[in-house]
């Protein structure tokens, strides 16, 4: 990493430029950050597992999770499915 | 100056120094002495030595250990991996005997620590194992010294000032159920359980050791010490059983029935005084009276079996009070010296050992093998971030979990969040500004001192000993630096994802929820309780050998134990998610198990005291139709059962008490024995009359707060 080139709002700058990147391209490409350089999959898994707490907890608050036979695994499937989601509608992996 | 600004500062210091003296000397891995530093950072100058001893002789036995296992398997990697696994698993197993817990986990985590970064290239092993050890004293001895010079504070002020406390509240406790046996106006709640105390004792044990390694004059005289804490104890059981009988004897008239209890009650209240006197160090004023409380016979005779029985309990409950605190004075007396040893020749009992086979003790041991298992496997086949880091990470994780069970490993990822964001900022743009130990240590100083002075709290001590570790970890100090931001991320990434991976494994088998471990609690200690009733009318016979032993030990250890940790456990459970009132609902079940217990050992008790006699052999049968229903209910409770309502429970009950009643009144005549005649067999029946009709009180009011708590919704699957 080359210190001192990343302020706040060129980090802004590189998320707004990538995110209107996403719309328009489907060419897989690296998320970058102040130069460091994040694979899309692990920033869609990041996203993925945040959505699957979300969804987690919200099943829990309104007890729909007792409707599952056994909720850790739904867990991990909400996850993959929250994280292929993710890769295909807003990240191009 | 304010206390943690104090304590922050004495941290910061040793850690400084720690590093420079580790820098100086061109250690490896100066941040294990920094490590060392962090750990026992504690208030009191006694319990740093204590845990940094345990620290160092952990760390020694690691790297024998470590060093062995490396010099027997260097070239078959399962058969080491089985062997360390094995070895981590033993420490796993001893540290859930709640005895030197730390070091066993020191013990366990620097072996695998060792074996793990030293075994796939062996020529560094031993270097590796004495640079640790090294360090690792380094730290100690630094942060000891700070302690010990720097604002000191010791743990003998502590140790009397928490006896003090506790027998504060022990006579508080005697006055409130004095109170309450007199029915005044005003009486405080003797209903309650009495926690506080129990914490008090356990926090006098923790205590005591760490002040014997601290002052020689507590040292010296640690057997005296031991005694109080066991007398103490045993104070607590007699207030606590007495406490629970207060009901039965509410509507008896006891100055009448005993006439000296007002003289019994005055004695107990002086020696309370004449304690206190003692432990400002003031010659006798009082000497204790060593008299029987005196039964009114003709009162006695207007009374049905079961106020006798009740009468028989209580009499025996304030001998044991009074013979308790005629003890204690005589301790307190000896430890200010004003009276001679009175432990001498005396066996110091020790707290009694958790049973080998409590699934409590298992479980964690065959969950961290699985663990380092999985870890094992994913380095040698998936090669994640930080490589062997990541499974000594997730080994020591693991092992700090079989610690404090009362923990989730997802606990863990804020303060790793936390601490990886804080030492990312230091890493990236800080550190790469300095160019001197000056400049580095004055950056340290103010990270360690800015963590300890934000999380100084007792409760935050997890938190703050995290992100120190996160900090000195992820920054890697060296004396020839290099700044990797890879080396950063993969470090990051290998905390989280050990993290995510022991989140993962914590639901296998089970939900590690705290209401789901509550509820296995539950079902188990109605299980245990079935299983100890079945067998109580044997307490007499020696403990016998074999699995027979085995299993006995188990459920004993076991019904001792559950209720601590359901208290524990009920800290943890969202009560939001199952009703407004479960809160108090928990609340009541957990002094009604609390309840059970005292009952159950009582039973037990009278039974072991039971000496063969007519009465009580003519009543065998009755109390053991009355124990199997009792079975029968606890066996139903702990299947999940829908056991019969507690107005039935109760009618059935009366039933059978009515029924025993006159049989006995039947015994008695046939035996031609009169009340209060001392006759031993009929008061055995007595006392096992009382303690099965305190069983009985104390089961309905259990079965009533099972009741009221909604346990379909406690078993509703939940993420």
């Amino acid at each position: 990493m080359e210190h001192g080139e990343m302020d706040v709002a060129g980090v802004l700058k590189e998320v707004m430029r990538y995110l209107g990147d996403w719309s328009t391209s489907s060419v897989p490409s690296e998320f970058s950050l102040g130069g460091v350089y994040l694979p899309p999959l692990m920033i869609a898994s990041i996203l993925g597992v945040i959505a699957a707490s979300i969804t987690a907890m919200l099943l829990n608050r309104f007890r729909l999770a007792r409707f599952f036979f056994y909720p850790p695994l739904v867990y991990v499937a909400l996850a993959v499915l929250y994280t292929g989601l993710v890769s295909n509608l807003f990240l191009p992996v | 100056m304010e206390r943690r600004v104090k304590e922050a500062f004495k941290t910061a210091l040793a850690m400084v120094l720690a590093y420079g003296i580790a820098l100086s000397w061109d250690w490896a891995n100066p941040y294990w002495a920094g490590l060392a530093v962090a750990v026992i950072s504690l208030p009191t100058a006694g319990q740093s030595i204590e845990k940094g001893a345990m620290r160092m002789f952990g760390t020694l036995v690691a790297s024998i250990a470590a060093l062995t296992l490396i010099a027997l398997f260097p070239q078959d990697r399962w058969l080491f991996f089985t062997c360390t696994s094995v070895f981590v698993a033993f420490c796993a197993f001893m540290i859930t005997s709640g005895r030197n817990q730390y070091f066993w986990y020191v013990s366990g985590f620097v072996a695998l620590v060792i074996c793990t970064g030293a075994g796939p290239n062996a020529e560094n092993a031993f270097s590796t194992a004495m640079t640790r050890t090294l360090e690792t004293g380094l730290g100690i001895v630094v942060y000891t010294m700070i302690s010990v010079f720097l604002w000191p504070q010791t743990t003998k002020g502590q140790l009397e000032g928490t006896a003090r406390k506790l027998l504060q509240s022990q006579r508080k406790l005697f006055q409130a159920c004095c109170k309450a046996r007199r029915g005044d106006e005003g009486a405080p709640d003797v209903a309650r359980v009495p926690v506080e105390e129990s914490q008090l004792l356990a926090q006098l044990g923790e205590t005591l050791n760490a002040a014997a390694s601290e002052s020689y004059e507590v040292r010296s005289r640690r057997d005296e010490w031991l005694f109080l804490h066991q007398q103490l104890g045993a104070l607590l059981q007699a207030l606590d059983s007495w406490r629970e009988s207060l009901p039965e004897t509410r509507h008896l008239n006891l100055p009448d029935l005993l006439s000296n209890l007002d003289e019994a009650r005055q004695d107990i209240e002086d020696t309370f005084d004449e304690i206190a006197l003692a432990w400002e160090g003031k010659p006798p004023a009082y000497e204790p009276r060593k008299f029987d409380l005196e039964v009114n016979r003709a009162a006695v005779l207007q009374l049905t079996h079961l106020e006798r029985a009740a009468l028989v309990l209580t009499k025996a409950n304030f001998r044991k009070i009074a013979a308790h605190c005629h003890e204690i004075l005589g301790i307190v007396r000896a430890l200010n010296d004003l009276a001679e040893p009175v432990h001498k020749g005396r066996p110091i009992e020790t707290a009694p050992r958790v049973s080998p086979l409590d699934p409590d003790r298992l479980g964690p041991v065959l969950r961290i093998t699985v663990t380092l298992w999985v870890a094992f496997l994913i380095w040698i086949y998936v090669d994640p971030p930080g490589h062997a880091s990541f499974v000594q990470n997730i080994g020591t994780i693991g092992l700090a979990l079989v610690m404090i069970p009362q923990v989730r490993p997802s606990m863990f990822f804020w303060p790793f969040t936390i601490g990886a964001a804080f030492a990312g900022f230091i890493y990236v743009f800080v550190m790469p500004q300095l160019s001197s130990y000056l400049e580095l240590g004055t950056v340290l100083f103010a990270s360690v001192f800015m963590i300890c002075f934000l999380f100084s709290e007792p409760r935050q001590g997890l938190l703050r000993v995290l992100c120190l570790v996160t900090l000195l970890a992820l920054t890697a100090v060296q004396n020839q630096q290099s700044y990797s931001f890879a080396a950063f991320a993969n470090g990051t990434a290998m905390l989280l994802l050990g993290v995510v991976l022991l989140t993962a494994l914590s639901y296998v088998p089970f939900s590690p929820r705290p209401e789901k471990v509550f509820l296995r609690l539950v079902s188990r200690y109605a299980r245990y309780g079935a299983d100890l009733l079945e067998r109580v009318d044997h307490a007499r016979e020696e403990l016998p050998h074999g699995a027979r032993g085995w299993k006995l030990g188990l459920y004993r250890s076991g019904l001792k134990n559950i209720p601590l940790r359901l208290a524990q456990m009920s800290q943890g459970i969202d009560f939001r998610v199952l009703g407004p009132e479960s809160r108090e609902h928990v609340k009541s079940l957990l002094a009604s198990v609390h309840a059970l217990n005292v009952r159950i050992f009582a039973l037990e008790e009278a039974h072991r005291h039971e000496r063969p006699g007519t009465l009580t052999q003519d009543l065998q049968d009755d109390m053991a139709g009355w124990r199997h229903a009792l079975v029968k209910l606890f066996r139903d409770w702990s299947d999940g059962l829908l056991a019969e309502t507690p107005t039935d429970l109760a009618q059935r009950l009366n039933l059978r008490l009515a029924k025993i009643e006159t049989r006995m009144e039947e015994a008695l005549q046939s035996t031609q024995e009169g009340a209060g005649s001392g006759n031993d067999s009929y008061l055995d029946a007595y006392r096992l009359l009382g303690s099965y009709r305190g069983l009985s009180e104390a089961t309905l009011v259990h079965s009533e707060a099972r009741e009221r708590i909604d346990w379909s919704r406690w078993r509703e699957a939940r993420f």
